[in-house]
């Protein structure tokens, strides 16, 4: 089996039990928890893409190992064509869900793994990229669902990872054992890991010299004793939780977007999952590589998927209230689409410029500048796009009543009366949850942070531009000597 | 055992009384995975109760693994093929590396 089908993947989940914490209770099967369930059947949906004719080219890719068609999730960029199959695959999974693609952070970081220990292996004459390709073929050949986990807790930011009052701020390596490793620590915001099969653990930055216990790469197995996930949990979580009627919800199937603290406790991974161990000096460009395929994907992809979800809301709320002609809405309107798609052509140019790295390697990663610009733009657009959203929308998106309350015998032809507008009261409250969802959801601050902070892509523009050779073309347009 | 060997797979059979009731190919390493989880984590993969395993030990090609409580066949083999997926073994077959022997203890 190389493609699982939704309902495969749904059986399969139904088999697992990930020690998962949510909302003050122990979670005992994910699909009969509204709130782990709306990740799950998110997942579902995905595998679900990967059956349609339709969708073929974007969600099916040929392994490279095997020559079978594998889920594009677990695909590794050989060329260009690749890349712009992955950033497209970002963008039609988050238009379909409303949500992560919870395999999105685990493909990106295979990908990274791919070139890094190719890299190592050639350097230092491991055996890490032999390694981690028989992972991979067994992944692809059993269609695992594979989450990623790069952001450790950190601790005091004013110190490195060994001066840490609690050590396991950042994951680390207990012991080395003729058989494999033993890892602890904490991973932190860590999208869709409990709907999972396996988690790939990347560093969570560049490392020095000295702080080789937290140089590590491996694949764990997401039930695994002594791995346990705390849930996020806010007044979305709450509000899904506690609801008569899902239906009610801003995304009633597959939610806001679900992150959990996995907390590793002596967690044993044989040596054939561990990837690298020890080697810090790769470590800065394990995870540079990870980020640069993510900022193309999360920022210039999967938030645009988004954007095309909010402009679609917010269109309809403007046609339901009877201002979908006058100037200014269109205007606004016209900006969040500008703010989209430029993202999306940033996406676009990073795949299209993407190339082998390292040479040699075979695998392919988008360009970092255009990706990272994706991201940085995105970031920014988003809020704006979730404003317009909120302007347009009107108050009603945060000041409405609850759908339902429209059925009841005594207010609801009150409510009626009140909402109707240029469509019925009905249509409006639908949509203006919808909006409620985004413009006063998770996801301003989720874009902002997703793929790393905007400072992030500051500090890799200023890195990756040519400053120089720009006062160069400056000054020998304006005359000025060279000095 | 050749093929097995360069797609870096192993096969786990398991075994109730004299019988090889079940057969899970995972990656290498799956098998030192489930030990550790008994031996030092002293959980089943999968099973978050604590108390479920009576005994476990390594023996010659695998392990030997005492269950609380008094169990059907059935119900040891429910529970094995539970674990093994937790663990990442799929039902798969071919010539078995490591053989779990399970028993309910009573």
């Amino acid at each position: 089996m190389a493609l699982k089908t939704a309902k495969e993947y749904l059986d399969s989940m139904k088999k697992l039990s990930p020690r998962v914490y949510c909302g003050g209770k122990w979670v005992k099967n994910l699909l009969n928890n509204k709130i782990t369930r709306s990740m799950v059947m998110a997942n579902a949906a995905i595998y679900e893409l990967a059956e349609d004719p339709k969708y073929k080219e974007v969600m099916v890719g040929t392994s490279h190992l095997t020559g079978e068609p594998i889920n594009r999730n677990l695909n590794v960029a050989r060329n260009i064509h690749d890349l712009d199959m992955r950033q497209e695959m970002a963008l039609l999974t988050s238009q379909t869900v409303g949500t992560c693609n919870y395999r999105c952070v685990g493909c990106d970081a295979l990908n990274s793994l791919a070139s890094t220990t190719w890299e190592m292996d050639r350097d230092l004459k491991t055996k890490y990229n032999e390694r981690f390709n028989k992972w991979l073929a067994f992944a692809q050949a059993n269609d695992l669902a594979v989450s990623g986990a790069i952001t450790d807790a950190k601790g005091d930011r004013k110190k490195r990872p060994s001066q840490q009052d609690e050590p396991d701020a950042f994951v680390h390596l207990v012991e080395k054992r003729d058989d494999g490793i033993v890892v602890r620590g904490i991973k932190v915001s860590q999208s869709g890991a409990i709907g999972s099969h396996e988690t790939l653990v990347l560093p969570g930055g560049a490392l020095r010299e000295g702080e080789e216990a937290f140089a590590l790469a491996f694949a764990v197995q997401n039930s695994v004793p002594g791995l346990t996930y705390i849930c996020q949990y806010n007044a979305y979580s709450a509000e899904r939780e506690f609801c008569e009627d899902e239906s009610e919800l801003g995304t009633p199937i597959y939610g806001q977007r679900e992150t959990s603290t996995m907390v590793f406790d002596n967690v044993f991974i044989p040596w054939e999952r561990v990837f690298l161990c020890g080697e810090t000096k790769f470590c800065g460009k394990m995870v540079t590589r990870f980020a640069k395929a993510h900022r193309m994907n999360c920022g210039g992809a999967c938030k645009v998927g988004f954007a095309d979800l909010i402009i679609g809301g917010t269109v309809l709320a403007a046609e339901y209230t009877g201002v979908d002609k006058v100037p200014h809405i269109q205007e606004k309107i016209i900006d969040m689409v500008r703010y989209s798609e430029t993202s999306h052509a940033c996406a676009i140019a990073a795949a299209m410029r993407g190339r082998e790295e390292p040479k040699g390697s075979g695998v392919f990663l988008p360009d970092d500048l255009f990706g990272n610009a994706a991201k940085l733009n995105i970031a920014h657009g988003f809020w704006e796009i979730i404003k317009n959203a909120g302007d347009i929308g009107g108050g009603l998106v945060v000041t409405m009543p609850r759908q339902k309350d429209l059925e009841d015998p005594e207010v609801g032809p009150m409510l009626k009366k009140a909402f109707a507008a240029a469509a019925p009261a009905d249509k409006r409250l639908k949509v203006a949850k919808f909006l409620q969802h985004w413009s006063a959801g998770l996801h301003g601050t989720g874009t902002w942070h997703g793929a790393g902070a905007p400072q992030t892509q500051r500090f890799m523009i200023s890195v990756l531009t040519d400053f120089d050779a720009k006062k160069k073309m400056a000054k020998k347009l304006m005359g000025m000597k060279e000095g | 055992m050749a093929l097995e060997n360069d797609a870096g797979l192993e096969i786990i059979a398991v075994k109730i009384g004299r019988e090889m009731r079940g057969s899970y190919s995972g990656l290498g390493g799956t098998f030192a995975s489930f030990v550790y989880c008994c031996l030092d984590k002293k959980f089943i993969p999968g099973f978050q109760e604590k108390g479920l395993i009576a005994e476990a030990r390594l023996k010659e090609k695998g392990m030997l693994l005492v269950l609380s409580g008094k169990r059907s066949e059935t119900e040891l083999m429910e529970i094995m093929d539970i674990a093994l997926e937790n663990i990442g073994a799929f039902p798969g077959a071919g010539k078995a590396k490591y053989i779990i022997d399970i028993k309910s203890k009573e």
